[in-house]
């Protein structure tokens, strides 16, 4: 491919610096193919990046797991957790709009072993206080 | 004078009454007698054991909870979260050594600690959305789609789900 030498023509006089019809078509031939291959390696690069980004994205979900597993809150004992809960909840406001004056619902929603414990200990869920 | 070793191999050594403001040294101490032996302490590390008996010494002379205390206390007065001042500083620490204290007072049955520890992350859980709590503590949301729907639905009257 000479974009230059092509450049020279276009600018140069009708006649001698025009190809013949045949050359002209065996190049513009071999351009369409070149384009072909040029997609074809568009579109494989395109799906490499999509299958990093997921990559990427499972590597970050591992990394927050195994920083889970050790955190330090995962070491206490169920009855520890429980005592947390039960100074944590010491009251749900049930005509609020939000999570965070129902301690119980925001505990329960936080992952399965809390939802468990929360839901294992009913005097959590008997705190409550409405707003008449 | 009583010595306790630690899981790192430290020697500490304590007076008599401020080791025994943990039920489980005291029974110790109760059941092999009158001994200059060593108390191994498997479950604790001497960072936090220092911390422990700094509480243990802080503390001395008060009158120890009943073993019942759980059961008979009000209700209401249980689940108060106030903390003295000096006990607010003294647990003023980064979350690792925080939870190896409550660890460590659950262990060694000293149930003033345990509570000063528990009250303290009560603490930071209060106030704060699903989210938050989970940042603060790196826990991860680990529900199924099936348990998720269900929690979405719980909580869909809420603003700040």
């Amino acid at each position: 491919m000479d974009l230059e030498e092509i450049r020279r023509r276009l600018r140069s006089e009708y006649g001698s610096g025009v190809q013949s019809e045949d050359e002209i078509s065996g190049a513009l031939a071999d351009v369409d193919k070149d384009l072909e291959d040029c997609d074809t390696e568009f579109r494989f690069l395109q799906s490499r990046v999509i299958a990093l980004q997921n990559q990427r994205k499972r590597l970050e979900e591992y990394k927050v797991s195994l920083r889970f597993l050790r955190s330090p809150i995962r070491r206490l004992p169920n009855e520890t957790i429980l005592r947390i809960f039960d100074y944590a909840c010491a009251i749900n406001e049930l005509t609020s709009k939000t999570l965070r004056t129902m301690p119980t619902l925001t505990i329960s929603s936080i992952c399965s072993r809390w939802r468990a414990l929360a839901q294992s200990y009913p005097d959590l869920w008997s705190r409550i206080r409405l707003q008449l | 004078m009583v010595t306790l070793v630690t899981s790192d191999n430290e020697k500490f050594t304590a007076d008599k009454e401020v080791a025994e403001r943990s039920v489980l040294i005291k029974n110790m101490l109760e059941d092999v007698g009158e001994s200059d032996q060593p108390i191994p302490l498997p479950n604790v590390s001497s960072s936090v054991l220092k911390k422990v008996l700094e509480y243990c010494e802080h503390h001395r002379g008060e009158p120890l909870p009943a073993a019942d205390a759980d059961t008979t206390q009000d209700d209401t007065r249980k689940r108060t979260t106030d903390i003295s001042e000096w006990d607010q500083k003294f647990i003023t620490v980064d979350q690792e050594m925080l939870f190896e204290i409550i660890l460590a007072a659950n262990y060694l049955d000293i149930k003033s600690l345990l509570d000063v520890g528990c009250k303290t992350v009560a603490n930071m859980i209060k106030g704060k959305t699903p989210e938050e709590i989970r940042k603060l503590f790196n826990i991860v949301n680990d529900f199924t789609p099936e348990e998720e729907a269900q929690i979405k639905k719980e909580n869909e009257w809420a603003e700040d789900r």
